[in-house]
């Protein structure tokens, strides 16, 4: 229940549910939105939330007020959101774990991510580059896969079952090549193994790499989208590499709880498409690598759909069961 | 001389009228919000951070920057006068708190702001002369050489026991399996969590600090009928010469310690601290005071956690790594800032670079300005009686707990630990070395499972990287001189045992 | 208050064993590997049985040593952690000011002597530390 709701109930001194007091377009919003992040403040999908939040609290004239709920992969915000009451008044930004890998990886989820979430819109896409050390002999991908089958590898990620272990997993598949995956806490303490060659290969962020690839302490030999970086215009696409299907990409959008009404669904998604549009925040997200997109709330259920094909396969494939 | 034209070059950036207020709104800020019992300086960047979206650059992280050294001096204050300590403050729950027990507050607190102010210039210096050398250590520990460090850091156990080992060892190991619960990073299985969503990233160290620590204290000083005045009501603030002198070599020995831990990833304050109290009660001159109220066992770990604290900027200005979670919030705020924090820093943003540098010191001065006033306030906060302050302290680890992950479900494990904490207490069972288990414990077994797998599955990874042998090296030869040493003195040996 | 208090060291040794012996059955379950492809059991049987040992020389040298009475007085820990779980339900069910109410007033009764009044003025007082936490930090408590 939201706070304003919860006075009201309080003042009457009567436990009316708040569905009672349906919100109707013309109306909406008559108070503040509150916007759940599933991961702490400073992460890229917090960084999203923050941007299009001011934004489109501006354009829908009430605050939206951003709430990290941190925790278990980001679904503890999910859950939370889940039993929230569907009045358009607490929504979700969320990424391709929560509404898609988190639904294979976590057998014992008390809800199911693509029933129980209405998609908004899409807001951003986070490239993803491989790397490897200066001091590998590979200069291009097929090269490192050679090697790997010579003498097998090892490669970084940020955790069992995020895209960065499933990615790299898709490209062994494509290419045969070799490695041992080791887990770390997050992406930082990756990339120092890789920068002091300890680890073979990595696939990762673009904002997490390219500092790195600039200042020539870290090699990239692919970016994994269909267009190169204009960050990093020397690195080929996972295409130009040899690799033609195998795009790896985060993403995040704006998730309502299943059973909103359509009409405060249409107000949400016209208002992410005019905060995405803002140069304001298109330069936020330029600064930490992120790059805005926006898929409308159908082109976007059909994109999650399609990444469900994608990924339930492969999880299933690799066993992996958390 | 170059580093002194770039300080000066930095003190320009600083001084600004502007700059200047940021520093002192964040030391103020942060001071403040660290004194609450359970908000630590996590908790405070993370509130904050989006408030510093509309500042300017520099101005922005001068402030947070200050929040983050503030918070971590006002959460040692939270330790020495109520047992509540915060993840870097956890050694001053013990020489801090008797200290206050003997109606000596106001000696600890001045011990720690001063200490600290030590600890915080020893590492400015080593900021501004060394960063962009010391940066690459960070690439030269791998899993191998941080399992050693770990190994190496569980010695302290024998410092931070204030009772017998055997106890100490135990309660070492108890903390250890509490970090084992949450999932495993290599497997993605989660242990003992209970199938509690809650539980599935572990139990915070907030959790355990507030349960074991604050909310077992404030019981036993409930079930202790009479209230509670640890004041004699005229308390000297500035100490005596004789005092005073022995601030200085704990400080100064802290301050090297905290500087070196804070510039390796995975340690900065937590772990310094630990370190820094052990050195004291090894090499201090008054170290058989340590453990009951002395100076050293204050002055050592607050210098240590203020300069680990500011040279856990090393890593990440340097090359752009965060090492610790406060610096990973701190790497986001650069990055919103449009600077990318890395091995151009230095060079694509001096002014920021020395700014921040030179701002860190002048948040150093603020911090000691501002102890006296604050000490002072403090002492008048005890005058309360303990049935009005005891209610406050609970809301505040209420708070604490929130904060960490905005989830009310965490005040339950808290509590929980609050249960735990006091049957340890009752049975005499020693909280510290249980929180340097929690700590060191889960690093332990990640990074060994890690060289393990990297390695392929050979233990020869720990003898042939340099690090890692020498580490082992020096860790059994102070276990085999322990043993030796109190072989030959046995009677005492033992006494010290049955204690 | 009790009087079938056992000894403290006796108490001591008991309680680490039964923390060795949760966890250790726990951690048996989970796959244990080897040491140089250790499972997520290992690490912590190893530790737990290391716990056990250090409990059971304990529990040992207990019989050799004279020691005191264990002293719990189950009063006030209880009232403190029913105040917690009562500020949490309250927080959740209605809102945090009721929490700190219900807080306040449970944990009151721990306290030496229970005042209506004073616990009516210090929850009035963190209604205000808690706006201003709220206002200033931005932290979601959900006040009202």
């Amino acid at each position: 229940m939201t706070r304003v709701s919860r006075r009201t109930v309080l003042a009457a001194g009567l436990l009316l549910p708040a569905t009672l007091r349906a919100a109707t377009a013309d109306s909406y919003p008559s108070r503040p939105m509150r916007l759940v992040v599933g991961f702490a403040p400073g992460g890229a999908v917090d960084l999203v939330a923050r941007a299009v939040a001011e934004e489109m609290g501006r354009g829908l004239g009430q605050t939206m007020i951003v709430d990290n709920r941190t925790g278990a992969s980001g679904n503890i915000a999910s859950s939370e959101v889940v039993r929230a009451v569907p009045d358009g008044y607490t929504l979700m930004l969320g990424n391709s774990p929560q509404l898609v890998m988190n639904s294979f990886l976590f057998p014992n989820l008390a809800f199911d991510p693509a029933r129980d979430f209405v998609p908004i819109g899409q807001a951003a896409t986070v490239r993803f580059i491989a790397v490897v050390s200066t001091q590998s002999a590979a200069k291009d991908l097929p090269a490192f896969a050679a090697m790997t089958r010579q003498r097998p590898g090892t490669y970084g990620s940020s955790g069992n079952g995020s895209v960065q272990h499933l990615g790299t997993e898709l490209f062994k598949a494509a290419s045969g090549a070799v490695m041992t995956h080791v887990p770390y806490r997050g992406s930082a303490p990756m990339i120092t193994d890789v920068l002091a060659a300890r680890l073979d290969f990595a696939i990762d962020a673009e904002s997490a790499v390219a500092p790195y690839v600039k200042a020539g302490t870290l090699r990239a030999l692919a970016t994994m989208a269909t267009t190169r970086a204009p960050n990093l215009p020397d690195v080929p696409t996972i295409g130009e590499a040899g690799y033609g299907d195998i795009v790896v990409e985060g993403w995040q959008g704006m998730f309502a709880p299943a059973r909103t009404p359509p009409d405060v669904l249409a107000k949400l998604g016209a208002g992410l498409k005019q905060a995405l549009d803002n140069p304001d925040l298109r330069h936020r997200f330029d600064v930490a690598s992120i790059v805005p997109v926006y898929r409308d709330a159908d082109a976007f259920a059909a994109f999650i759909a399609a990444e469900r094909e994608r990924w339930g396969p492969i999880i299933a494939l690799l066993g992996l069961k958390l | 001389m170059d580093v002194l034209h770039n300080l000066a070059f930095g003190f320009g950036h600083a001084l600004t009228v502007e700059n200047l207020l940021y520093c002192a709104v964040g030391c103020v800020v942060g001071t403040l919000v660290g004194l609450l019992p359970g908000l630590g300086p996590l908790a405070t960047i993370s509130l904050l951070l989006p408030l510093t979206y509309s500042i300017p650059a520099t101005g922005a992280l001068i402030m947070l920057a200050g929040i983050y050294y503030g918070a971590q001096y006002g959460d040692s204050v939270s330790a020495i006068t109520m047992r509540i300590p915060h993840a870097s403050s956890i050694v001053a729950c013990i020489d801090g708190y008797q200290m206050t027990l003997k109606g000596k507050t106001g000696l600890a607190l001045f011990t720690a702001g001063v200490s600290s102010f030590i600890g915080g210039t020893v590492a400015i210096v080593v900021l501004a002369w060394l960063a962009p050398l010391l940066g690459h250590v960070a690439l030269l520990f791998g899993p191998a050489d941080y399992c050693a460090l770990m190994l190496f850091g569980f010695l302290c156990v024998s410092f931070v026991t204030t009772g017998s080992l055997l106890n100490g060892f135990s309660m070492c190991l108890v903390g250890v399996l509490l970090g084992q619960i949450g999932t495993d990073v290599e497997t993605g299985l989660e242990r003992f969590t209970f199938g509690l969503p809650a539980l599935a990233d572990g139990v915070s160290l907030v959790s355990v600090a507030l349960g074991c620590f604050g909310i077992a204290e404030i019981t036993k000083n409930l079930d202790a009928k009479d209230e509670r005045t640890p004041f004699n009501g005229r308390i000297n603030l500035i100490p005596t010469w004789p005092e005073f002198k022995r601030i200085i070599p704990s400080a100064l020995r802290g301050s090297v310690v905290g500087s070196l831990l804070g510039i390796i990833p995975g340690g900065g304050p937590v772990i310094a601290q630990f370190a820094a109290y052990g050195i004291e009660k090894k090499f201090s001159k008054f170290r058989d005071e340590i453990g009951a109220g002395a100076i050293e066992g204050v002055a050592g770990q607050a210098a240590a956690d203020e300069a680990a604290a500011r040279t856990s900027f090393i890593p990440l200005m340097s090359i752009g790594i965060p090492e610790n979670p406060v610096m990973a919030l701190m790497m986001a705020a650069f990055i919103l800032k449009g600077v990318q924090p890395g091995p151009n820093m230095i060079a694509n943003h001096p002014d920021l670079f020395w700014g921040l540098v030179a701002s860190m010191w002048i948040g150093n001065c603020f911090l000691l300005i501002l102890n006296v006033p604050l000490v002072r306030f403090w002492l008048s906060v005890f005058k309360v009686p303990y049935n009005v302050l005891f209610p406050s302290i609970l809301f505040f680890c209420c708070v604490g707990t929130f904060s960490v992950n905005n989830n009310l479900n965490d005040i339950m494990i808290t509590a929980s630990f609050g249960l735990i904490g006091y049957v340890m207490m009752r049975l005499e069972l020693d909280p510290a070395p249980l929180m340097l288990g929690f700590i060191l414990g889960p690093m332990l077994e990640e990074y060994f499972r890690r060289a393990m797998l990297i390695s392929g599955g050979s233990l020869k990874t720990f003898i042939l990287e340099p690090i890692s042998a020498s580490l082992l090296g020096l860790t059994a030869l102070i276990v085999v001189a322990q043993i030796v040493l109190s072989l030959r003195k046995r009677p005492d040996g033992l006494r010290r045992g049955m204690a | 208050m009790i009087r079938t208090m056992p000894k403290r060291n006796i108490a001591r040794g008991l309680f680490l064993a039964a923390v060795a012996l949760f966890f250790g059955a726990k951690a048996a379950r989970y796959p244990i590997g080897n040491l140089s492809h250790a499972g997520p059991g290992l690490f912590p049987l190893l530790i737990s049985g290391l716990l056990l040992l250090v409990a059971v020389a304990m529990l040992v040298r207990s019989r050799y040593e004279t020691s005191e009475q264990l002293y719990v007085n189950l009063k006030n820990i209880t009232l403190i952690m029913l105040s917690l779980a009562g500020f949490v339900l309250a927080a959740q069910l209605v809102d945090a000011a009721l929490a700190i109410l219900v807080l306040v007033f449970v944990a009151g009764f721990a306290a030496p002597s229970f005042n209506w009044k004073r616990s009516l003025q210090i929850t009035a007082g963190l209604i205000v530390v808690a706006l201003a936490l709220e206002r200033f930090l931005g932290l979601n408590l959900g006040l009202f």
